[in-house]
């Protein structure tokens, strides 16, 4: 047996399908160009990080003097001193060697900041042909826009995102931190000085830190702090007459993170200044313009209205009540659907789960049988642009104690394949085969709502050759119900629909195996399932409801 | 190295090896899309480390998709399995039984904790030894032997058939949700 598992195993994998992308290695670069260009902030913030309020630092050796100063002294003269500094261009430059060393660089960066407009200049292992510029401009917060010129290659690329909202620093938890803003595609906001002093405020807390005065930095007397965060070792360097940061440079152990250090400069916005953030667009170079991403926000409130649905055939009661749940459906599409299913059956299989469904939004509550958490999930989904969605998960995982978040784009053909026709329904019905099974992994942005089951219901009573029964006069959880009722033989089981008789939306549905037959997964007993559902006006209170707390004591949850 | 002769040193090689790099990342990563972000994520990272002196490009575009696959890279999957409404990658009916059972293994073998996958994708389509797994893994021979035999044993517990007819293709419509709870 074991060899003939470990036979297929190998069969499976040459044969495992393959999709590859074309470009794959330049978007991989173009990736890694764009989050070191995001990457900018979190650099900055690292200058806060080690700055933590709750620490005292002694102060002695001054002449004359003798006091006692706290970090939060030092947090509020440099606060000052950044926001006198905001109409200043901000210059960075980052020349590859850490603070207590000199580990080697490849890359050497240039930045320019002022108002709404950047400029990063990139050179790479000190080759002035391979060269990138690129330039930003924010509009208004809701747009920006991105230049980028390779003397290398002499091409240059316009792109940008576009934000559903005006983007905001975080002001709690560690935000800037290295994993934090480098996941982002981009943050629409400029790294200027009024935003490092907002990080400041954001990521005091965020780590340990220690402090020592009088330093010499490059024959500035200067405080110099050493912060902890994680692995991480951050160090700032304030010019003591200023506090302004002049210096800072952050080392860990991760090979991801080479040790790097920065310096900073406050220039006056003078005429030449400002040029600096002005890169020439060389002439000859090919330029190629793409149109921006769309940054992935909740959909709230949902302006789209309800989706088409296809049309109902037939004759007879069936049908004309398929055609009332067609009425019904086009409303309950723009509700939250609230649904609480159980599923019995052994220890490794029985499950409760809570859903709240709504256009392009989904989370889920799991338990298992005993009632015991173990997740809380969010999915949302959003269409960036003509058939190609991106989808942001939150998986709170009460089993190990973190929450994942993940982020994936696709072809909205993939993950979207939108819902089989009536006559697909039928036809899979009618070969005993389950229509759900489709539905299931046809969610669809715009559907949400709709409810996959109710619309198999819809199609299935409208089906020529399928035999159900329709029972009026029922109740469901104290709400006047019809019943339908669909036989299914060959499955050895039973699945039956419960409908508001007065709305004709769905109230819930059971499914069980016919007696003596003992349905199995994985080697486990499957006992019946049945699941509950209301439908919830899309108020405030009730949006809510998607939302997925995150116990700030999980790992990842900062 | 710079940026247009790293990228072509690149593209050479996929053009050279793509085929089974990806046929390596779509095994550790549970599916073909999932491979090809797999591939792209290690990409990336060498592009990262570019600077440092990465002499045998292959071997460690190699490692890194180990690594990250063995690390749980894209646990994401999580709520795949979890949410009902969220498709699975759609695979197209075909009309043997044997399609249907590699195309089982292979959903089960996805289904694997990432180690377990890992340890069975380097020993069984790799073909590394122990020792040499435990190399790309970072890990022990000890700890490889052990994955691999766990993801084995659990392969073959799943892969038992139901005690249902044969000729039902699909699940019954609540264990549908059933399978997508667990």
């Amino acid at each position: 047996m074991s060899i003939d598992l470990e036979r297929e195993l190998r069969e499976v994998m040459e044969r495992a399908p393959i999709s590859p992308r074309p470009n794959v290695v330049k978007e991989s670069y173009r990736r890694f160009r764009r989050r070191r260009l995001v990457t900018r902030a979190a650099l900055a913030a690292g200058a806060a990080v080690a700055v933590s309020a709750a620490t005292v630092i002694a102060v002695t050796g001054l002449p004359g003097q003798q006091h006692v100063e706290t970090t939060a002294y030092v947090l509020s003269q440099m606060n000052s001193a950044l926001a006198a500094a905001s109409g200043d261009v901000m210059y960075i430059s980052q020349d590859g060697t850490d603070p207590t060393g000199s580990t080697p660089n490849p890359e050497s960066i240039q930045y320019w900041a002022y108002g709404s407009q950047s400029r990063m200049l990139t050179t790479y292992d000190g080759a002035k042909s391979d060269v990138w510029d690129t330039l930003t401009h924010v509009k208004q917060g809701l747009e920006d826009s991105v230049v980028s010129v390779n003397y290398h290659q002499r091409t240059v690329v316009k792109d940008g995102t576009i934000f559903p909202h005006v983007p905001t620093q975080s002001t709690g938890g560690c935000y800037g931190i290295p994993g934090g803003l480098q996941d982002s595609p981009g943050n629409g906001l400029i790294e200027n000085a009024s935003l490092l002093a907002g990080l400041m405020h954001a990521l005091v807390h965020c780590g340990s830190m220690s402090a020592a005065w009088h330093q010499r930095f490059d024959g500035t007397q200067a405080v110099e702090l050493t912060g902890h965060y994680g692995n991480t070792t951050w160090h700032v360097w304030i010019d003591e007459a200023t506090f302004l940061p002049i210096a800072d440079g952050f080392s860990s152990p991760d090979a991801d993170q080479p040790s790097s250090s920065e310096r900073y400069a406050w220039l006056a916005p003078t005429a030449a200044h400002l040029a600096l953030l002005t890169g020439p667009i060389p002439a000859g170079f090919t330029v190629t313009t793409h149109p921006p991403t769309v940054q992935v926000s909740v959909p709230h409130p949902k302006p789209a209205g309800p989706p088409a649905l296809p049309t109902v055939w037939g004759t007879g009661p069936a049908a004309a009540l398929a055609r009332r749940m067609g009425a019904t459906l086009s409303l309950t599409g723009q509700e939250i659907l609230a649904e609480r299913q159980v599923v019995a059956g052994s220890p490794s299989v029985a499950r409760v789960a809570l859903s709240w469904i709504y256009p392009g939004d989904v989370r889920t509550q799991t338990s298992d049988g005993a009632g015991k958490p173990e997740s809380d999930t969010s999915l949302i989904t959003t269409l960036i642009g003509h058939n190609r969605i991106k989808q942001v998960s939150t998986v709170v995982d009460y089993v190990h104690k973190q929450v994942l978040r993940t982020s994936a784009g696709g072809t909205a053909g993939v993950w979207n394949p939108g819902l089989p026709t009536p006559p697909e329904v039928c036809a899979k019905a009618a070969a005993g085969q389950d229509p759900v099974g489709d539905y299931s992994g046809g969610f669809s942005p715009q559907y949400g709502a709709g409810d996959s089951a109710a619309v198999m219901i819809r199609d299935l009573l409208a089906c020529p050759h399928i035999s159900v029964t329709i029972a009026g006069g029922q109740k469901f959880s104290g709400t006047s119900a019809i019943r339908v009722t669909w036989p299914r033989p060959a499955l050895h089981s039973t699945d039956t629909f419960w409908l508001d008789a007065s709305t004709y939306a769905l109230l819930g549905m059971t499914s069980a195996t016919d007696p003596g037959y003992v349905q199995h997964q994985g080697g486990a007993d499957v006992g019946p399932s049945s699941l509950q559902a209301r439908w919830l006006p899309p108020t405030k209170a009730n949006l809510a409801l998607l939302n997925v707390p995150v116990p700030p004591s999980f790992a990842g949850a900062s | 190295m710079d940026s247009e002769r790293f990228i072509a040193a690149l593209e050479e090689l996929l053009a050279a090896k793509g085929e089974h790099l990806r046929r390596t990342a779509t095994l550790l990563a549970g599916g073909p899309d999932d491979g090809e972000d797999l591939l792209q994520a290690a990409l990336e990272r060498m592009f990262r480390r570019r600077g440092a002196a990465i002499t045998e490009p292959e071997g460690y575009l190699r490692r890194t998709m180990y690594n990250l696959a063995a690390d749980g890279w894209r646990r994401k999957q999580s709520w795949r399995d979890k949410i009902p409404l969220v498709s699975q990658p759609a695979t197209a009916p075909d009309p043997t039984g044997a399609v249907d059972d590699r195309d089982h293994l292979m959903r089960l073998l996805s289904g694997l904790p990432p180690r377990q996958r890992t340890a069975i994708v380097l020993r069984y389509w790799e073909d590394l030894s122990e020792e040499d797994a435990a190399r790309a893994m970072g890990c022990s021979a000890g700890t490889v032997k052990a994955a691999a035999s766990r993801g084995l044993a659990r392969l073959r517990e799943l892969s038992q058939p139901p005690p249902r007819p044969s000729l039902v293709p699909d699940a019954p419509a609540r264990d549908t949700q059933a399978r997508n709870l667990s």
